[in-house]
């Protein structure tokens, strides 16, 4: 079927509204192939001509890395999105489900017809990083990817090629470039995520896989006593059917009493702030041990949970060959192992900055209290001591017993995800080393010296060839959303190190500026596209292009196409099938294993399909029998004592504060490791820690270049009144945020709602310096300041884990 | 005739400006221009006491408005040209660009700083309700827009009956001046207008 | 401060438009208490023409201020209820019986009576058009404004500005040969009661800013932005009112009124920068 006839396909003619979009304009230049200046049609007259012609609307979905996948009704007229509405109406009560776009999605348009928006094919024509250009055509294009990376398979073998983290395409048919790879030899691979290596690398430690799944927030309605643990849900996830609708809905549907334990009064606190009980920054497995002395001493631990479902609480839960020698997470809260320091409540109050007394009433509550609902956030894992943050926050419900019963959750984050579709296959990769993604610099830079003891390699022992080439797709992970920016910049920028960076895009971020090649991206919602997702509610949106491709942009799969063509294996990669062919396909394939899907007709009609589901109650199956239902622990139970961490880093090579004193591999328990560059361990030079978190007005750095919306979001240090008049800083200053990794420029929001101490900076802004000058960012990116040095077991991103001066510009 | 009204639920709105963003995408509005804005109100301390712990008195919460078309706006009244007006079926204040001399006193005298002078248009904008949308049977962009379904809108009778009270938190001023048709569901931080506590500490996201 | 330069255009004309209608004061004042030669009262006709250029460059600037100044013939509208529809219009009767004085007494049909009737019209409307200048600010939802020293402030430009205007016309038409003590005192006394008037109020006003807030601002720190420039104002309005005085004891010198008619137009300008920098919404 052609795209004409799909076009024809789930869209409606709908009468023209009285007023008429100035893009209507846009798209007749656009057409007539002049290159104009977006600004100057913004702000221009409306042809007349245009006022009479229909509108149409095609679904789409966003494709950014949040989980709401929102629903984009776009309206069309004359082959140019007018606007973009969502998937809503007028009568929807609080209760009906309905994946409405975040005020992202609502900004589409500007970001369709963006300044930045990469249009043709282009080569590198000054130094990498310095972000000059030249057009070339697709051919010359194609050729020198393809032809460089035969070259660099043929030098240095298929080791030697990467394809870099990176969060900017969602869809069932995402990773063509993976598929293109594997049908030449392979490539290195990557494990973790920025998002949640630490959490996603301790929780099979702890609970398994199958089962470690959180509970929905729905099942908190049940709950008589929530616990949010470094979470936003409003902002992290703010648009379709996730987080921040669940998280609204579940307050005023729920009785229970919420605490959220955070050192930032978050959005979602906003209008409750009795629930917000502040926190110095990494510092929860402190108050988890403070709340678990009181508990222990006040005889509130459930024993019969411990005792029959977990491993390692006590010296009678300990493995057989780990009894006798106080190392159980008992002997660690009453000070009779590890570091011999009874965590009191006092001890905890002292690190988490949380009163005694605050602590004592919460522990009672929570010892006294049920259903009990725990949850975290992805932001306390991401430190450098995220590992155990993340599990001592699992291990608070673990004490009371509060796992698998209704109204309760395992600790871990909420529950999402939608009907289950199946992805394009990528085939299989003949290349068996991997690395940790957060360090890939490392990889490029000195890969040699990299082992499974030092750096997390996997599948081999150590690497034998460093990174030659990287197909960066959708990504701006090279420099921006990775750490310590200038580093990143001195070992991108020498391209004899990496040899050869291909880059993919819609726009021009700042990791595209080191590409050799760049090819124009379309959007998922400019081409056929499939995406399932959910939160307490499962959804699909099956989207058609919502205009004809402009300029000379393509697909991923034709770009892939292409290359598969020049290096003789396109039937293998295509199997004979368009991108469409495939989706449809794969989704038939879906559909035959879930027959409540509509079929693929159906959903291109409705766009939107929404499957509601029961709420899901984390680890119901092994509560009930954790014998049949065992989980894939080593013991078969829930961890809180790991011999397999024991045994898996033994013989690591660690750095300082890397673990507690006197151990030579990373704790086997739950305990507070101080941060290395947090609330302990500031300087004079450096008296303030630094955090980051989520923006409204990016997803990442996904629109961090759209003018619009940061105007409605200014990039902001958020600072302590205290911390703010001892600097002679006042709201809306212009200050500089400094350590020894960097320094960025951005606007002082002097506020309460940080503790003391503490400086937070929404992570994702698009980096802005002369890096041939003083570096100074003046975008405000957090990541310029903050490490390359991984976390000690996940050897992830500790992106939270800074310390830094705030000086008025 | 009819007269309509917005609602806000500050017990749902998380502040996250998706009602302010779907408007100006609708409206093809541009840096500087925003019909419906989002405020921040922020008050207290977090301080550390001797013992190094923190003690917060700290709240916050945000306020989500537009054109409240007012029974008595001030806009329409200082108006010298007619321009703004209300309309008599809708009740709905707004600008008949082909008289608006774009003076700028409307948006001086509004209190809840709602039109402003597009002088690249030539004439004053501002929220009119969608009211393309409202004769069509549906809601304001904004409304349909919100994640968290903390707006609404309808007549003021259906409006009053949800449970708010007219316009009456901080940083509003006093409902008495222009007798808006805006009702809010406050929440548990919102503070009584004229509070000392309720200042709007995001101007540079509201101006 | 950023929203009072928004407002240049209109700081332009409330700080002309006082100044140039203030001068037709000043010639009523000599028209009744003093006699002119047929050459004399010929050149002051003449250089009438001066405060009405004035006051067209201020109404010129007051157009500048609007988006689209061909949609300026709806303004009257909404004439009584709106108070920038009546304060265009009184300054639209103003000009017009301003122009009009200038064009018959330039024919040279006006008598003495006649004339005398005509420019005390036209020195209350000056008063008149004064008063709706500052009565175009009274809002009640700017607090800030709502108060009769918007008024009076203006009437105070409008005294000291143009009696110095007036002063200025007048001896370049050589009208001040030999005036006597009694039209000197009252020019003075006209003076120094705008004088007063501007600074007295500006002051008053200054201090009454500073005890309002909103929920954006305190009025403190919107007085703190200005107190400079109201000490400015201030200081250049006394010094100018100095320099009045000094020219009317020795009675002729052009050049000493022309100096304190530059220093008040500045003095006005810079309140005028106040004012508008004292805008204080009751709410947003």
């Amino acid at each position: 079927m052609s795209r004409e006839d799909n076009m024809s396909k789930g869209t409606s003619s709908i009468s023209r509204r009285s007023f008429v979009k100035a893009m209507g304009a846009l798209g007749a230049l656009a057409a007539a192939g002049g290159i104009v200046s977006v600004d100057s049609l913004f702000t221009g007259g409306v042809p007349v001509a245009l006022a009479d012609s229909t509108e149409q609307t095609t679904w789409g979905h966003c494709a950014i890395n949040c989980p709401g996948r929102c629903a984009l009704k776009f309206h069309v007229q004359d082959d140019e999105v007018v606007w973009v509405d969502t998937y809503t109406s007028s009568d929807a009560g609080f209760d009906d489900p309905q994946p409405r776009a975040c005020l992202r999605g609502r900004s589409y348009r500007r970001w369709l017809n963006s300044p930045d928006r990469i249009n043709y094919p282009m080569k590198r024509v000054g130094n990498r990083g310095e972000g000059t250009y030249e057009r070339i055509s697709w051919d010359e294009a194609i050729e020198t990817a393809t032809d460089k990376l035969e070259e660099v398979i043929g030098t240095y073998g298929n080791e030697a090629v990467y394809i870099p983290y990176a969060t900017g395409v969602s869809a069932t048919t995402a990773r063509p470039f993976n598929a293109l790879l594997n049908l030449i030899g392979g490539y290195l691979n990557f494990y973790n995520s920025y998002s949640t290596a630490q959490i996603s690398t301790i929780t099979p430690y702890v609970y398994g896989t199958a089962q470690a799944g959180g509970s929905s927030f729905k099942t908190a309605e049940d709950a008589k006593l929530v616990l949010v643990f470094g979470s936003s849900p409003t902002e992290t996830r703010q648009g379709g059917l996730t987080t921040h609708y669940d998280w609204v809905h579940l307050r005023e549907r729920t009785g229970a009493k919420i605490y959220m334990i955070d050192y930032r009064m978050n959005d979602s606190i906003l209008g409750h702030s009795a629930e917000w009980i502040p926190i110095n920054p990494g510092t929860d497995a402190a108050l988890v041990a403070g709340i678990g002395h009181y508990l222990i001493e006040h005889d509130l631990v459930n024993l019969d949970f411990l005792h029959t479902y977990c491993v390692g609480y006590d010296e009678e839960s300990m493995p057989d060959d780990y009894r006798g020698k106080n190392m159980s997470y008992h002997d660690y809260i009453m000070g009779t192992g590890y570091d011999m320091i009874e965590k009191t409540p006092d001890w905890a109050s002292r690190i988490t900055g949380i009163p005694a007394a605050r602590i004592e009433s919460l522990a009672e509550e929570i010892g006294t209290t049920a259903p009990l609902y725990v949850n975290q956030g992805w932001g306390p894992q991401r430190r450098s001591n995220g590992e155990w943050t993340s599990w001592s926050i699992m291990a608070l419900p673990c004490l009371v017993g509060q796992i698998g019963l209704p109204g309760t959750n395992n600790g871990t984050r909420e529950n999402s995800g939608g009907p289950t579709l199946s992805s394009f296959p990528t085939g299989t990769n003949p290349v068996s080393a991997s690395i940790p993604c957060f360090l890939f610099t490392d990889a490029i830079d000195h890969a040699t010296e990299m082992t499974s003891k030092n750096a997390g390699v996997k599948g081999v022992d150590k690497l034998k060839v460093g990174i030659k080439y990287m197909i960066n797709y959708a990504g701006n992970c090279l420099t921006n959303q990775h750490s310590q920016i200038n580093k990143a910049h001195d070992i991108l920028s020498d391209d004899s190190k990496c040899e050869f960076i291909l880059g993919i895009n819609t726009v021009m971020c700042d990791s595209m500026k080191y590409s050799d090649i760049i090819l124009p991206d379309l959007f998922r919602f400019e081409q056929v596209s499939q995406i399932s997702t959910g939160g307490d509610v499962a959804y699909m949106i099956t989207g058609q292009p919502c205009t004809t491709p402009k300029f000379e942009r393509k697909s991923a799969y034709e770009m892939v196409s292409l290359m598969a063509d020049r290096l003789g294996v396109k039937d293998q990669f295509t199997g004979g099938k368009t991108e469409e062919d495939w989706i449809k396909s794969l989704y038939e394939n879906s559909r035959s294993k879930d027959a409540t899907l509509p079929t693929w007709d159906e959903a291109v009609d409705m766009g939107v399909f929404i499957q509601q589901h029961s709420p899901i109650v984390s680890m119901q199956k092994f509560r009930s029998d954790p014998v049949t239902n065992a989980l894939e622990t080593t013991s078969g139970k829930i961890e809180l004592f790991s011999k397999k961490v024991l045994s898996f880093t033994n013989g690591w090579e660690l750095e300082e504060g890397d673990t507690l004193p006197g151990l030579s591999t990373v704790p086997p328990i739950p305990a507070y490791i101080p941060e290395w560059y947090g609330i302990e361990t500031t300087t004079d030079e450096y008296p303030l820690v630094l955090g980051g978190f989520h923006y409204r007005g990016r997803l990442h750095s996904s629109w961090g270049d759209i003018a619009i919306l940061k105007d409605a979001n200014p990039q902001e240090a958020w600072i302590n009144p205290t911390d703010a008049t001892s600097r002679g800083i006042a709201q809306g200053d212009t200050v500089h945020v400094e350590n020894e990794f960097g320094e960025i420029e951005l606007l002082a929001k002097v506020t309460p709602r940080v503790v003391p101490g503490v400086v937070a900076v929404s992570q994702g802004a698009w980096h802005d310096a002369d890096m041939n000058g003083d570096r100074v960012d003046k975008g405000g990116s957090i990541n310029t300041l903050t490490t390359q040095r991984p976390s000690p077991l996940a050897k992830g991103n500790p992106q939270h884990t800074n310390i830094c001066q705030v000086t008025r510009a | 005739m009819v007269q309509y009204a917005f609602y806000f639920d500050g017990t749902r709105c998380t502040g996250c400006k998706t009602c302010e963003l779907a408007c100006k995408d609708y409206k093809d509005l541009d840096v500087g221009f925003a019909y419906r804005k989002v405020y921040e109100v922020t008050y207290g301390d977090t301080q550390k006491d001797s013992n190094g712990c923190v003690v917060s008195t700290c709240g916050g919460y945000t306020v989500s408005m537009a054109c409240n078309h007012c029974y008595e706006p001030a806009c329409t009244k200082v108006c010298p040209t007619g321009a703004m007006h209300k309309d008599g079926e809708t009740g709905l204040v707004s600008v008949n660009v082909d008289r608006c001399v774009g003076c700028g006193y409307c948006h001086m005298a509004c209190p809840y700083d709602a039109p402003k002078v597009d002088r690249a248009k030539g004439h004053s904008v501002k929220c009119d309700g969608c009211v393309e949308r409202v004769t069509n049977g549906e809601k304001p962009v904004c409304v349909e827009a919100c994640p968290a379904r903390a707006l609404d809108f309808g007549t003021v009778d259906q409006i009053a009956a949800l449970g708010g009270t007219q316009a009456n938190i901080a940083p509003l001023p006093v409902p008495t001046y222009t007798d808006p048709n805006f009702y809010i569901k406050p929440s548990d931080d919102a503070q009584p207008v004229g509070s000392a506590d309720g200042k709007a500490v995001n101007p540079l996201e509201v101006l | 401060m950023e929203q009072a330069m928004a407002e240049l255009p209109l700081i332009f004309f409330t700080t002309l438009a006082p100044i140039g209608s203030g001068a037709f004061i000043v010639f009523a004042m000599a028209f009744f208490t003093m006699r002119f030669s047929d050459e004399q009262m010929k050149k002051l006709d003449r250089l009438t023409v001066i405060p009405l250029v004035v006051l067209a460059v201020g109404f010129g600037a007051s157009f500048l201020h609007l988006a689209t100044p061909a949609h300026a013939m709806n303004v009257f509208t909404n004439l009584g209820s709106s108070p920038l529809s009546n304060e265009i219009f009184v300054g639209v009767v103003f000009f017009a019986l301003a122009g009009i004085y200038w064009i018959v007494a330039l024919s040279g049909k006006l008598s003495l009576n006649a004339r005398k009737g005509f420019i005390a019209v036209v020195a209350i409307a000056a008063i008149v058009f004064s008063c709706f200048i500052g009565a175009a600010y009274m809002m009640d939802t700017i607090p800030s404004w709502d108060t009769p020293y918007s008024i009076l402030e203006v009437v105070g430009f409008c005294l000291l500005g143009g009696s110095l205007l007036g002063m200025l016309v007048l001896g370049l038409a050589g009208c001040l040969d030999g005036a006597q003590r009694g039209f000197r005192k009252i020019v003075f006394a006209i003076a120094l009661l705008g004088t007063l008037l501007m600074v007295c109020s500006l002051v008053a006003h200054f201090t009454m800013v500073g005890s309002l807030s909103n929920s954006l601002v305190d009025g403190t720190s919107v007085t703190a932005e200005v107190t400079s420039y109201l000490v400015c104002s201030v200081v250049l309005a006394i010094v100018a009112l100095g320099f009045e005085g000094g020219a009317l004891l020795k009675g002729t010198s052009t050049s000493l009124m022309a100096i304190g008619l530059v220093l008040a137009a500045v003095a006005i300008f810079i309140a005028r920068i106040v004012f508008y920098a004292m805008q204080m919404s009751v709410g947003l």
